[in-house]
């Protein structure tokens, strides 16, 4: 099997994330965080260790402000539902995923909040003296996606910041696809809020993600309820990370988050970004020079994350993924990638595009034999 | 009687936290379920002997960390 789509979620994961996930289900049993028993009391100790190495990837000075959660979706519906009040002004661009898009949409018609979207070219690539402009009028929040799951584009993270904090609004980062594989200082470039997967580029099992939520700055939780401390009040407590973390957390996962965490920092992000910008400049000088297979996005391969969306001339993308998948066993994803706003920003909305996303196990080999199994396809009779 | 000393915590998080700091220090301590003579926010709590009373408190204080309680435990 060759796996390419590693955007919706990695695969495979490390050895040790396995063997850590299994550990903690067969031997280390018990509820984190709420009980006092030896194996409770580890698993609790390993769940602040993730946090941990979660914090340092991002150098976030105090881990108690790192909160998992179920994934990016959960991440950032917890800071638009918890910030956001009825008159507050949004501004997000046409480059958003659904977990960014349909939230607001939502609180636009029901909450009263005002939504203002930045057109994006259709690279991807924010007009930044627009956005700055629109940052004048008095912006509550800014929704930035920082890496694109359609085409790979990467928002200048570090200039839109600035622009930002200069007119006093606060940022949250949708980290989603660049978690892992592409360097985030939320110190340096003063991140208000970013979302992310656990189950991406951080290697980790799905249903796991994560939300920093910068000191200082207090929102509402989006779940209320047990948090093993405080238990004698009926309220919810007001410190972090508890506040936001209600219920029994996805232990086994976090734990194997950790292991996925660990072995990112051990490869480095340097590392992980470059073997991505490897392949993508190999899978593009594969496509580029066949007429028929038209590619989107930057086509810049060191300034991109590993993700090619292209149709083909002719051809249904759905019939071709088949054939790729039916015939070849290689794995792409087809469709509008639940961003309906992107793919209209490239041009192919309603039909979408056939998507590869490199991960880190995949290999030069795998990407030429994607181009051979294309080769096959377009050389025959049209689907 | 030992004497020793007993943190309790409002947070899990505060609990791990304080572990890993006091033992990076050599500090020797327990984590353990807090005596229910004691009541606590949260269910464990760290103890050490307490001739290294002051010690942890000035490394709490430095470290900013958010604790309910330092004090005395006969055990």
């Amino acid at each position: 099997m060759i796996y390419v789509d590693n955007s919706a979620t990695s695969y495979p994961k490390p050895k040790s994330v396995l063997e850590t996930v299994i550990n903690v289900i067969s031997n280390i049993g018990g509820s984190p965080g709420r009980s006092a028993y030896r194996t409770a009391i580890e698993l609790g100790r390993i769940v602040f260790e993730t946090r941990e190495k979660i914090a340092s990837l991002f150098n976030i000075k105090n881990s108690n402000r790192l909160i998992f959660t179920s994934g990016t979706t959960e991440s950032i519906n917890t800071v638009l539902f918890g910030l956001l009040n009825s008159g507050d002004k949004v501004l997000t661009t046409s480059m958003e995923h659904n977990s960014v898009m349909r939230p607001l949409r939502f609180m636009e018609k029901n909450c009263g909040i005002k939504l203002d979207i930045v057109r994006c070219s259709p690279e991807g690539e924010i007009d930044l003296d627009l956005f700055s402009n629109k940052l004048k009028n008095n912006v509550k929040l800014v929704v930035i996606n920082h890496g694109s799951n359609v085409i790979g584009t990467i928002a200048p993270l570090d200039e839109i910041c600035k622009s930002v904090k200069k007119y006093n609004s606060l940022i949250l980062v949708d980290a989603a696809q660049t978690a892992g594989i592409y360097p985030i200082d939320v110190e340096k470039i003063k991140l208000d809020f970013l979302a992310c997967s656990g189950h991406k580029g951080l290697l980790g099992p799905q249903g796991t993600g994560c939300l920093y939520i910068r000191d200082n700055i207090s929102i509402r939780p989006l779940k209320f309820g047990g948090t093993g401390s405080n238990s004698e009040s009926d309220e919810q407590p007001e410190f972090l990370p508890d506040r936001f973390e209600s219920g029994t957390l996805n232990a086994p996962g976090i734990a194997g988050l950790g292991a996925g965490v660990s072995f990112v920092l051990e490869q480095g992000i340097e590392k992980i970004f470059e073997h991505g910008t490897l392949l993508v400049k190999r899978f593009l000088d594969g496509i580029l020079s066949n007429k028929k297979i038209k590619v989107y996005g930057p086509k810049k391969p060191d300034k991109m994350l590993p993700i090619i969306s292209f149709t083909i001339d002719g051809y249904d993308s759905a019939a071709v993924a088949h054939r790729l998948s039916d015939e070849f066993d290689i794995c792409t994803r087809v469709g509008l990638h639940c961003s309906p706003w992107a793919h209209k920003t490239i041009g192919t909305f309603p039909s979408g595009t056939i998507r590869v996303s490199f991960g880190y196990s995949n290999t030069t080999e795998d990407v030429d034999n994607i181009l051979k199994a294309l080769n096959v396809i377009l050389n025959k009779n049209k689907l | 009687m030992v004497e020793k000393c007993i943190i309790t915590f409002f947070s899990m998080h505060d609990v791990f936290k304080t572990e890993k700091i006091l033992k990076e220090r050599n500090i020797d301590i327990k984590t353990i379920p807090v005596p229910r003579t004691i009541s606590a926010d949260c269910g464990i709590c760290i103890e050490f002997d307490i001739k290294n009373r002051d010690r942890v408190h000035d490394i709490l204080v430095s470290n900013k960390i958010e604790f309910e309680r330092l004090c005395p435990y006969e055990k």
